[in-house]
């Protein structure tokens, strides 16, 4: 018996307008005056006009028109033509949400709070060099691995984050060794690896002799022109482009150069600067950038940096800097904004990336957690940041508590309920909400509320824009559609 | 003062919770008091703006966020239990639940 259908089975299309099918579940949003976008349960998406949005729903879609074939193929509908549809559908919903059961993956050290670095937007509360009272202690060290290398996940990454945790290298040395020393003990031992998020300013060939030996990856912040970066990032001497420039290249040279990435923050001063940031990354050979605004926590908020441009401002220079690195590839330079490219994955792609802030059920706690220089546990880099503004909410217990201890925290727990997107009113109706995530520890920031109003949400403003934004471009040009396509599936 | 406005919908052809949820959407905008008038059979909905700007734009918004609404309700009432079946299937093998309610990776 053959395994196929005849070729007379898919040639044998109902002609007529009265094909018998079935909806399978889909949520719709206007695109624009003349559209709207359809996404199914597992975040496929088809772009519709409202005639033919109404004809499907009210079961009058002819099956001989175009929309349909494509609406059955990306399981909107089921017909006698299609009856795995639920199955293949059942199917993309658990690859997507695959990395829910591993639980936490990325584990993020503060080892110091001190900073030769004096930033006006930064989000921590750092303090001058010579204080090693914000200095993570052995014992709190020692703790927090054990509760690391407690993760159900078997890939364990270990950040090291400040300050400047090169200050505190003697700590990092610790941790490492220690890490990975307890780890081959274990009856499965984690893939477990290290990355270093610093300004490179005071490292030197120990360090790096060290992060070869231990293959820690390096994480550095580079906000653009020489200019730029050195008004955002102000030290003394004046001279943080510099550093980070000659970090960059002798990173590569003795760790390889994928060993280096780079990210960038926006401030005011950077919004007519979009072309000249996306030069600067090219130039130092990067293949691609993180287009990032201010988050509205810390030194950001007290010298009234995050408020210093609004959500439609920065989406105009991120549509600019979008708009300019498609042209770079249209010339033929091979260039990616990241934070597109992690969303196009969730679009085009049974995949989800797993970055944190488009999770939902929220990836605080879930896709990072943080141990602070003090030995408290947080629930996420920005809940720790909230919590150095005075609100503890997000505060999961210390490093002497059990991991189930932590992680069945009542506050956590509430929080990750109340945001869940899916059954969040505004959300739940979203046809982005396959795209999205929740968001609790901004909200609460904000509005002290888990979900957030969405009206008055710029988490919600600045990703609606962004979500219609690539749909619309991959929808006007095939050309751009192709370059989406092959950046969600590098993502 | 802003002017208040009434909008009046048929209440065989919307649900009182579809226009609930598409008020929802913008308040943004405006406040909104529902009222299910069953003598009438209509859902009536005074909206009171918070600024004079586009009024007829926001009327215009709300119509068409209502009709949305009601071909979600439509949607989701048809899809109910296909999309049960479906997120039970998708998280059948997880090891999200423990038969004993255990966390993953522990056993009894």
């Amino acid at each position: 018996m053959s395994k196929f259908r005849p070729i007379t089975f898919y040639s044998s299309q109902p002609a007529d307008t009265s094909a018998q099918y079935q909806l399978l579940p889909f949520r719709f949003t206007q695109l624009d005056d003349s559209r709207y976008v359809a996404t199914n349960i597992a975040g496929e998406h088809i772009v519709l006009d409202p005639p033919t949005l109404h004809a499907f729903v009210g079961h009058k879609l002819p099956a001989t028109d175009p929309a349909y074939i494509t609406l059955r193929a990306r399981h909107f509908l089921s017909d006698a033509h299609s009856r795995m549809g639920p199955d293949l559908l059942a199917i993309k919903v658990r690859t997507r949400y695959d990395k829910l059961a591993y639980w936490t993956g990325l584990h993020i050290f503060v080892l110091t709070l001190r900073c030769e670095h004096s930033c006006p937007y930064c989000q921590v509360s750092r303090q001058s060099e010579d204080k090693e009272a914000f200095d993570m202690s052995k014992q709190h060290a020692e703790r927090a691995i054990a509760l690391a290398l407690s993760s159900p996940n078997p890939n364990i990454k270990i950040e090291f984050q400040g300050g400047e945790p090169f200050l505190n290298f003697d700590m990092m040395k610790f941790i490492v060794e220690t890490a990975s020393t307890w780890n081959t003990k274990l009856s499965r031992p984690k893939n477990l690896s290290f990355v270093a998020a610093t300004n490179l300013a005071v490292i030197n060939e120990e360090m790096l002799d060290f992060c070869v030996a231990y293959n820690v990856d390096i994480s550095t912040s580079l906000d653009g022109p020489k200019d730029l970066h050195n008004k955002n990032r102000p030290r003394s001497g004046m001279d943080s482009y510099e550093r980070t420039i000659s970090g960059i290249k002798h990173v590569r040279q003795r760790l390889g150069r994928n060993k280096v990435n780079a990210l960038m923050t926006t401030t005011l001063a950077s919004l007519p600067l979009v072309k000249e940031i996306i030069d600067e990354y090219l130039s130092q050979g990067f293949n691609g950038i993180f287009l990032r605004p201010l988050s509205p926590y810390g030194f950001a908020i007290k010298t009234k940096f995050f408020r210093a441009y609004n959500a439609q401002q920065w989406l105009k220079f991120y549509d600019d800097g979008l708009d300019y690195i498609i042209e770079l590839n249209r010339q033929g330079v091979d260039f990616r904004e990241y934070y597109a490219a992690t969303i196009l994955a969730k679009m085009l792609t049974c995949q989800d990336p797993g970055y944190v802030d488009l999770m939902s059920p929220a990836g605080i706690g879930l896709g990072a957690v943080i141990y602070n220089y003090d030995g408290t546990v947080y629930a996420s880099d920005e809940a720790r940041m909230l919590a150095e503004m005075g609100d503890t909410t997000f505060k999961l217990g210390t490093v002497e508590d059990t991991f189930e201890k932590l992680f069945t925290n009542d506050t956590f727990l509430t929080a990750l309920e109340e945001s869940f997107a899916y059954s969040s009113p505004q959300c739940n109706d979203c046809a982005f909400e396959p795209w999205c995530g929740a968001d609790p520890v901004f909200h609460w920031g904000q509005q002290q509320d888990f979900s957030g109003r969405k009206w008055e949400s710029e988490f919600c403003q600045r990703n609606m824009h962004i979500f219609k934004g690539l749909v619309s471009r991959m929808e006007s040009e095939p050309f751009v559609k192709n370059l989406f396509m092959r950046w969600a599936n590098r993502c | 003062m802003v002017a208040q406005f009434i909008l009046e919908f048929d209440a065989k052809s919307y649900s009182v919770l579809a226009v609930q949820k598409a008020c929802h959407r913008y308040s943004g905008q405006a406040s909104f008091e529902i009222t299910q008038r069953l003598e009438l059979s209509t859902i009536q909905v005074i909206v009171f703006p918070r600024t004079t700007k586009n009024e007829d734009a926001l009327m215009q918004n709300i119509r068409t966020e209502v009709l949305d609404q009601q071909m979600r309700e439509v949607v989701r009432a048809e899809t109910a239990g296909v999309r049960n079946l479906i997120l039970a299937h998708a998280f059948s093998r997880t090891g999200l639940i423990h038969e004993d309610g255990l966390p993953p990776g522990k056993s009894a």
